[in-house]
């Protein structure tokens, strides 16, 4: 599909340039969604060790499931975040890409959705293995689908702001949890909640005002995000 | 602001401050009688609260200074900024330490997950993060950037995580607000309203003195530069 007949406006149109270009590198060089991958693997099979398998049993154990399930989520994305850069300080391809009549907003647009994705394709793998070790109780697709958007867009926008952040210091990749994870508190809370509620009652009853506050704070860190891309993108 | 103005009004900030913790002291420990319930460990609210005010001042100094920088790159607001940060980071520690304290026997734990002391934890955590991404910086402007970067995203974060966590648990006493008029007795208010003074007092006096030392720094570090680039 030829995505340049779309017409959409400029900043979009790069954003997705961008975007694209990521997926298909890392289509090619499986770098990142491995790294992911093999983290969120190593994760799941500690947990079967360090928990007892008894306790992670329903009814019981769902909120824990749902916790740990978030929380690998988390870190794996850490993994891929501290890279989402990495191709682009390699050979000065910055130099390039600041060059581009692409603004730092189609930047940072491009590089959140393109984290979003993968984001979103790393849950896809690791709930059905969840769900064969754990016995995970699964919310209605539909709503699972929601949670997971809604929740991974946040994450991955603080993720692609602080990401070029620590790309450009000195052994950053260590201090990325420690900036990401603080702020990201609200939408851990939201996303935890949300999907234990859902997994428990198999409803929306009750959660509303949690969808809201996702949603809101996908939206406060977009814009937050995007005034303050420059400031880090600046050499 | 003209060096002796600065020095003037320093000068008379200090012996304030220094006049107004002792004061703080005696309000707390004479002036506030002893609660009928949680008798003596409540004492620790005259130093506990005004130190979260003395925090939420940082904070303030901190996206302020923040801003300014972003905008107009003048070391004196990142100096103002860093101060406002670490101070408040110190008075953040204080709250986390002295609640505790409180906590213990007057609810018999020593933390609980509720709203204001997750949120303040995390808080704690954010300015963490601010103070750590300087060190990390190769140079001085980057860090100072992308510690304003954070400044700003964790200070408008706050209120934010604090919604969030209000939604999720609740338990910390509310003393303040609409209808609570009367929750402390007139001279415990009195006793309060001194040691907030003389914290908030002590946060100024402390993050003036930290900016001016901060932007010394800068000044100091471009001179020794400038002398040795033309020595070559």
């Amino acid at each position: 599909m030829r995505t340049d007949s779309l017409r959409l406006p400029g900043a979009w149109r790069s954003a997705w340039r961008i975007a694209r270009k990521d997926l298909r590198l890392e289509g090619t060089t499986f770098e990142r969604p491995l790294a992911m991958m093999a983290f969120a693997l190593v994760a799941l099979v500690l947990f079967g060790f360090a928990l007892d398998p008894a306790s992670l049993k329903r009814p019981q154990g769902t909120g824990t499931l749902a916790g740990l399930l978030w929380l690998v989520f988390c870190f794996a994305g850490l993994v891929g975040f501290a890279r989402a850069f990495h191709a682009e300080h390699r050979r000065e391809a910055w130099v390039v890409l600041r060059a581009s009549p692409a603004g730092s907003g189609a930047i940072f647009v491009g590089k959140t959705l393109a984290n979003w994705l993968l984001l979103l394709l790393l849950e896809t793998l690791v709930i059905p293995l969840a769900v064969i070790w754990f016995e995970v109780p699964l919310p209605p697709f539909g709503s699972l689908v929601v949670v997971l958007s809604l929740h991974s867009l946040g994450l991955a926008e603080l993720g692609t702001l602080l990401g070029a952040m620590v790309s450009r210091l000195e052994r950053g990749e260590a201090l990325l949890a420690t900036l990401l994870l603080p702020l990201a508190t609200p939408l851990v809370l939201s996303a935890v909640h949300t999907t234990r509620g859902l997994a428990e009652a198999r409803s929306w009853q009750g959660l509303g005002h949690w969808l809201a506050i996702a949603s809101g704070l996908d939206l406060l860190y977009f814009l937050l995000a995007l005034v303050l891309f420059d400031f880090v993108l600046e050499e | 602001m003209r060096p002796r103005a600065w020095t003037v009004s320093f000068a008379v900030l200090w012996l304030a401050v220094a006049a107004a913790i002792p004061w703080a002291l005696w309000a707390a420990l004479v002036l506030a009688p002893e609660e009928r319930v949680m008798g003596p460990p409540q004492r620790i609210f005259y130093i506990h609260v005004p130190s979260a005010f003395a925090t939420y001042l940082g904070v303030a100094v901190l996206l302020a200074g923040s801003i300014a920088y972003l905008w107009s790159r003048r070391p004196a607001a990142d100096a103002l900024a860093r101060a406002g940060l670490e101070v408040g980071w110190v008075f953040c520690t204080i709250v986390l330490v002295t609640g505790p304290i409180w906590a213990r026997p007057a609810w018999g734990v020593w933390w609980t997950w509720e709203a204001r002391l997750t949120t303040t934890l995390v808080l704690w955590l954010i300015l963490l993060g601010c103070v750590l991404v300087r060190r990390y910086a190769a140079d001085r402007d980057t860090g100072a950037r992308f510690a304003a970067v954070l400044g700003v995203l964790g200070a408008l974060d706050i209120p934010v995580i604090h919604k969030a966590v209000a939604w999720w648990r609740g338990q910390h006493p509310q003393l303040f607000g609409p209808g609570r008029e009367d929750a402390l007795a007139p001279p415990m208010r009195e006793a309060f309203g001194i040691a907030s003074g003389a914290f908030l007092g002590l946060a100024v006096l402390l993050i003036a003195i930290r900016a001016r030392m901060a932007h010394a720094e800068v000044v100091l570090e471009d001179a020794v530069r400038g002398v040795e680039e033309a020595r070559g």
